[in-house]
């Protein structure tokens, strides 16, 4: 959007009062308050960084919690909210996409392909934009300039830190496959044939990226169309704007026109059918591996041989080790899950929180034995299919429909800067326009009553007529310094609303 | 939607991948019959979240076409949906090429003679055709 505010972090407010500060660090001029926010800021997008990394270990169903990487971009949805919505299985994982698939091609050539994928698309060296900045020439950096070097230099940090971690996730990834397949010893989370199979035989594509999918992906609320996660994660609204024109309230006079309330930010459309708010809904298939499963190495087709006890003598075959750390992985959540039934939503998850504390994510995914339910296996192994599914189109506040506004609360808060900063900046605009009137004011007088002079009105409606004839400079500027404060008040008691 | 004749053409630049020459034929019965429009077509890193950026090379009369080749066309802009296509944008376009929008204009004295003077502005669009889309 050509109308977008230009990003926060070169705002040049405020950046004549510390122009001058000669210290080091950036850090010192500021207040505390301001460096507990800035640190607290830094703590998040840390988080966000790490939620974004695929680990094979986090998996729900054969996918995982964390994008592929087909888009570099747009990844500011809410981590925290996604991973816990796929846990609870009210989203479609992230599933590894398959970029052909064919029908015909045998189990052992899909196999192959399958094996072959990694976790994550290949991330290049990202070069970030080595554009000079203009303040280098300045012999006082101002404040500003230094925290936007330090803001910088932290994208920067961030970026390195997720190339490398997702790195080692893969070469972890493939490590422990490779040695899952030698046979020498089995993991817990390397999926076996038959789940992979299973997922992959009757792949659909994402009718937006065109990659292939297993077939239970998200579905529209609306219109039943699929979408993969990936790609639901990437709509958002747009920024906050004037209203179109056919929008457009018919009484808006040309004063109002520009008066900052009536930025609006409209809910996302659906791409497959226009209708307005978005959103999708996912039955999950009756696989129950990984988080709030058992294992998805156990997943077998076979009735009865994933039947599997660690305290049986059934699981002896396995390698002694595994034998042990899988049992470790069980007896964590023994005592939660009832045999054969999922275990609660509540308790998974705060045994995963638990589990990603820990050093290690290596087998700490809680893991459920779903032993002594053999109807289960061979009932539940299909996928359902969306066609078949046809259900009709279903309201937005339906149970079970995940909206765009859901992973991406922070439109309110978006608006209401684009708000006040549009408020703000028109009410300097209107003391700009003052204070050069009053120069002249002998001969401009008529002028002067145009859209500001309502403006004042507005704010002080008592004594409107005729003021401007014997209104000193001072004056009017100490208004215009009232009615900043005044909308700085505002806001602040728009945020507190916000927040509760 | 079926398509009788190959009227658009789509060929990827070859040092960028996401930079594409498009040829439109402008459409029978229009003033622009006859003509050949070049195009360039660019998908943005965000493609498909947002919409190819989509611009006339040759010059054309049109009331939603400006001297730059800018386009005006709501799919473009804010009705843009990454389930839409690079196929359909181009049949959007040349489907505008058929039935111009003054009442919506970007450039506005083409607009106006539309208006105005709707027999003289479609002969100026048919003689534009002639000079430059051979």
């Amino acid at each position: 959007m050509g109308n977008a505010p230009a990003k926060e972090t070169r705002s040049p407010s405020g950046s004549f009062s510390k122009d001058n500060v000669p210290s080091p660090k950036s850090l010192v001029g500021l207040s505390k308050r301001k460096k507990e926010r800035d640190r607290e800021k830094r703590r998040q997008k840390e988080q966000h960084m790490l939620d974004l990394i695929v680990r094979y270990q986090e998996n729900v169903d054969g996918g995982y919690l964390a994008p592929y990487g087909n888009y570099k971009d747009g990844l500011s949805y809410r981590t925290d909210v996604v991973r816990e919505l796929i846990i609870e299985r009210k989203l479609a994982p992230f599933y590894t996409p398959l970029e052909d698939f064919d029908e015909q091609w045998t189990d052992g050539e899909l196999l192959r392909r399958l094996k072959c994928l990694k976790l994550h698309a290949p991330t290049s060296e990202l070069l970030l934009d080595e554009d000079e900045d203009p303040d280098d020439h300045k012999i006082h950096q101002s404040a500003n300039s230094m925290r936007r070097k330090e803001h910088k230099a932290f994208k920067r940090h961030l970026s390195e830190m997720s190339i490398k971690f997702q790195r080692d996730a893969e070469s972890r990834f493939t490590r422990d496959k490779s040695v899952s397949e030698s046979g020498i010893k089995t993991y817990p989370n390397i999926p076996s044939d038959d789940l992979l199979l299973t997922l992959y035989r009757n792949a659909i594509e994402c009718p937006i990226c065109f990659l292939y999918y297993p077939p239970n992906l998200n579905l529209s609320r609306c219109c039943v169309q699929p979408i993969c996660t990936e790609c639901f994660v990437q709509l958002k609204r747009l920024d906050p704007h004037p209203p179109h024109d056919e929008g457009a309230a018919p009484n808006s006079s040309d004063e109002s026109e520009k008066y900052s309330d009536e930025l609006i930010s409209e809910p996302v459309n659906c791409p497959f059918c226009a209708m307005s708010d978005f959103g999708v809904t996912y039955s999950p298939p009756n696989l129950w591996t990984g988080i709030g499963g058992r294992p998805p190495r156990d997943f077998n087709l076979l009735p009865g041989v994933i039947h599997e006890d660690p305290d049986t003598p059934q699981g002896a075959s396995r390698s002694s080790e595994c034998q042990r750390k899988a049992s470790l992985g069980y007896a964590m959540t023994k005592s939660h899950s009832a045999s054969g039934t999922p275990p609660k939503r509540s308790t998974t998850l705060s045994e995963y929180r638990m589990s990603q504390g820990q050093k290690s994510y290596e087998d700490s995914v809680s893991m459920n034995s779903k032993n002594s339910d053999n109807s289960f296996q061979i009932k539940s192994l299909e996928i359902p299919d969306p066609a078949r599914r046809r259900r009709g189109s279903l309201p937005a506040t339906a149970p079970g429909v995940i909206t765009v506004d859901l992973i991406r609360p922070d439109w309110e808060q978006k608006l209401l800067n684009a708000r006040s900063k549009l408020a703000r900046r028109s009410a300097a605009a209107t003391a700009l326009h003052a204070s050069s009137l009053i120069y002249d004011q002998d001969d401009s007088h008529r002028t002067y009553t145009s859209r500001f002079e309502r403006s004042y009105r507005r704010i002080d409606s008592s004594n409107g007529n005729d003021r401007n004839s014997h209104t000193s400079i001072e004056e009017r500027m100490i208004e215009e310094a009232l009615k900043l404060s005044l909308l700085d008040e505002e806001e602040r008691k728009l945020k507190e609303r916000l927040k509760r | 939607m079926s398509l009788p004749k190959r009227i658009i053409r789509v060929m990827p630049h070859e040092d960028n991948l996401r930079y594409f020459n498009v040829t439109i034929d402008g459409p029978s019965g229009s003033p622009y019959e006859g003509g050949k429009f070049k195009l360039e077509l660019f998908l943005p890193d965000d493609y498909p979240m947002l919409a190819p950026k989509v611009r006339f090379l040759t010059k054309i009369y049109h009331p939603n076409i400006d001297r730059l080749g800018r386009i005006c066309l709501d799919v473009l802009k804010a009705n843009w949906s990454p389930a839409l296509q690079v196929r359909t944008i181009l049949l959007s376009i040349q489907a505008l090429l058929s039935s111009p929008n003054p009442d919506d204009p970007l450039a506005n004295e083409v607009a106006e003679e539309w208006k105005s003077n709707e027999q003289n502005a479609i002969k100026t669009a048919r003689e534009w055709t002639e000079r430059f889309a051979q």
